[in-house]
């Protein structure tokens, strides 16, 4: 009889040794034998989470629970700041730094930003995380909100659904089935977006580079804005109806790829040194500039041989290709033409580089 | 310079060890060869995985066999000095005790004396600035001599058309300082006044001044902290400097060559605005950004 009531208890102090340990859940700190740092924290489901280190790879994925993790090996500890503007203890905190620490900043915290130190972090998926590195990789996936910032290192993203802000100087930049507000900057790296579209009708995308190459891929924002000075800079995907879009480049081609249904207005400001080249019927408007009789490339069909096809009606040309005039100097030229019912707007504007307007 | 760099050359240029045309010439080169942009980048990543896992070792100061010898060598001629001292002094330290011993009225003697030395010295500071002003009026070319650039021209800013169209304001380039070096020479040279050739006036577009200064603020402001910058963030930040710089000529050409075309101008502008795009992403880099809040 002592011994079953001895076994109960001990069941009884189990269970409750278990159950406290499950609500300390809250905050806690592991120090795993492989020397891994894990720290958690129970926030708020829309926190905003900032994280830096001076160098080093930065993971950073969104979860559905209303709670962050973050894991490092070569950190020495990590700390959570809560910088709330009402602290108010009761409720989860909205704005977290996350401290990272290790053996070249020790344990002073005023050497934040300053670790070396691959981090892995999960946070809530309505969060909007801020993370920079200077010398690492940045790769955040699943969350509402990203700033990213690294100086070298190459930051990718996936499914972001509200805003996107990414800068880096020379590493390159991957954005991949978002929505939002998007910002993109490189200096030297190229540039990609693949599937974006806006969260709300004010979702503006705009992209920029001084050397790399830009590429767009089915962006859908209802304004979209693309700057480089010496990149190739690409677009391909059906346009938003009514959208503007803006590319700018200086020495780069300009390359737009859009479906034969495409409707658009086109206003191109071009050297007459660079071709501009279009696969589309485009209906030059009347107070435009035309530019000078081009040399239609007929494409050899066996539909085309020996028919002498009928004279266009108006000034509708299929294929343009504008030949390069004799070397003068540098004269600018503006296009302003019709396809279709020119529903969206593009505006070109290219100092040396050539306009491709292709079907796909 | 058209073939790659060499290792050797990339180490001694992250170590600011190669002369200055030397350090021109490969950051001119990194801005535009690829390959040598990401062998630095590899090397410099080296350099740092090295520094940080012998950092415990290089706070640790170990005398070198040849500092060991300076030490010893220090060490035995104070003592030779201390011996020397200690024989003389035996000597001199009666007059000089004597010297120092003041009583009221050879206190009274040193204070005058004191004074005809301040008069003296003032004087003859007076009578040497004097000379040298007049050694500079007749003989500009007899030493070292730093010529101020003159008080910039006030701007000539042309009317602009009513049509909108873009013209030039006329500036002159200031002149920067230069510093010239001559042989001394001991004959008393007549005046000549300066007969080198004016700059040719350079035409700014309205609205260029604005992004010129907004440019070389910024510009001061990444060189204040130069050394900071590390080489990756250097070696990027020259190649697109030369991207920017390149594009800006470009267009500025064009705007000239069109002054009545404001489209030419615009190009130029968002060239310009690729710079301080450009220069502030530097700058903020160089910071480290920190958290932003």
């Amino acid at each position: 009889m002592k011994k079953r009531l001895f076994a109960v208890c001990a069941v009884a102090g189990l269970v409750l040794s278990l159950a406290v340990a499950a609500l300390a859940h809250d905050e806690k700190s592991d120090t795993t034998p492989g020397e891994k740092v894990e720290r958690s924290l129970a926030v708020n489901g829309e926190a905003i989470v900032t994280l830096c280190v001076a160098s080093g790879t930065l993971k950073v994925r969104g979860w559905e629970k209303s709670e962050i993790r973050v894991r490092s090996i070569d950190a020495t500890q990590i700390d959570f700041r809560r910088i709330d503007k009402t602290k108010d203890p009761s409720r989860p905190p909205s704005r977290i730094d996350v401290m990272v620490l290790n053996k070249s900043t020790g344990t002073n915290p005023k050497f934040d930003c300053q670790a070396i130190a691959d981090v892995d972090m999960e946070v809530p998926a309505g969060a909007t995380v801020q993370v920079q590195t200077r010398d690492g990789d940045i790769v955040v996936a699943g969350v509402a909100g990203v700033y990213a910032g690294s100086q070298n290192g190459d930051i990718t993203i996936e499914r972001a659904t509200k805003l996107v802000e990414a800068g880096s100087v020379g590493g390159s930049i991957s954005l991949k089935d978002s929505s939002g507000r998007i910002n993109l900057s490189s200096a030297g790296g190229g540039v990609d977006a693949i599937n974006i579209r806006a969260a709300s009708d004010d979702d503006t995308f705009d992209v920029g580079t001084v050397s790399g190459d830009i590429q767009l891929v089915r962006v859908s924002n209802p304004k979209v804005t693309a700057k480089s000075v010496n990149g190739t800079l690409t677009m391909s995907g059906p346009l938003a109806k009514s959208g503007s879009y803006g590319f700018t480049n200086m020495t780069g081609d300009i390359i737009l790829a859009m479906p034969n249904d495409a409707s658009f207005q086109l206003n191109a400001k071009v050297s007459d040194k660079h071709n501009i080249v279009s696969e589309f019927n485009l209906k030059y408007l009347s107070n435009a500039t035309p530019p000078p009789p081009p040399a239609k490339i007929k494409p050899k069909t066996p539909e085309a041989k020996g028919k002498t096809p009928a004279p266009a009606s108006g000034p509708v040309i299929e294929p343009i290709v504008v030949q390069k005039p004799l070397p003068s100097p540098y004269v600018l030229r503006r296009v302003s033409a019709v396809c279709g019912s020119g529903d969206a707007s593009i505006s070109i504007a290219s100092f040396g580089g050539t306009v491709r307007l292709k079907k796909i | 310079m058209t073939r790659c760099l060499d290792e050797a050359k990339l180490q001694s240029y992250f170590d600011g060890e190669l002369s200055l045309d030397m350090m021109e010439s490969v950051t001119s080169h990194l801005a535009s060869c690829v390959t040598c942009v990401a062998a630095a980048r590899e090397l410099e990543e080296e350099s740092a995985l090295v520094m940080s896992a012998l950092a415990a070792e290089f706070e640790t100061s170990v005398p070198t066999e040849r500092l060991r010898d300076r030490i010893d060598a220090a060490v035995l001629g104070d003592r030779v000095a201390a011996a020397e001292a200690t024989r003389m002094s035996s000597g001199l330290a009666a007059f000089f005790s004597g010297l120092f011993n003041f009583g009221t009225q050879r206190t009274l003697g040193y204070a005058s004396l004191a004074v005809v030395v301040a008069f003296a010295a003032i004087f003859a500071a007076v009578k040497l600035n004097s000379t040298t002003n007049t050694v500079n009026n007749t003989q500009p070319n007899t030493s070292v001599a730093v010529v101020t650039p003159p008080a910039a021209p006030i701007e000539k800013v042309a009317t602009p058309v009513s049509t909108g169209t873009t013209e030039p304001i006329e500036i002159p380039a200031p002149q920067k300082p230069s510093r010239i070096v001559s042989k001394p020479s001991y004959q008393v040279a007549k005046y000549q006044p300066s007969v080198s050739p004016k700059p040719a006036p350079v035409k700014l577009f309205p609205g260029e001044r604005s992004y010129l200064q907004t440019i070389a603020k910024l510009d001061s402001t990444i060189k204040s902290n130069q050394k900071d910058m590390r080489p990756a963030l250097q070696v990027e930040y020259q190649r697109n400097l030369a991207v920017v710089d390149r594009a800006i000529a470009a267009t500025r050409s064009a705007a000239k060559s069109n002054p009545n075309d404001p489209d030419a101008a615009d190009f130029m502008f968002a060239a310009y605005q690729s710079k301080v795009d450009l220069l502030n992403t530097i700058a903020d880099a160089r910071l480290g950004g920190g958290r932003g809040h």
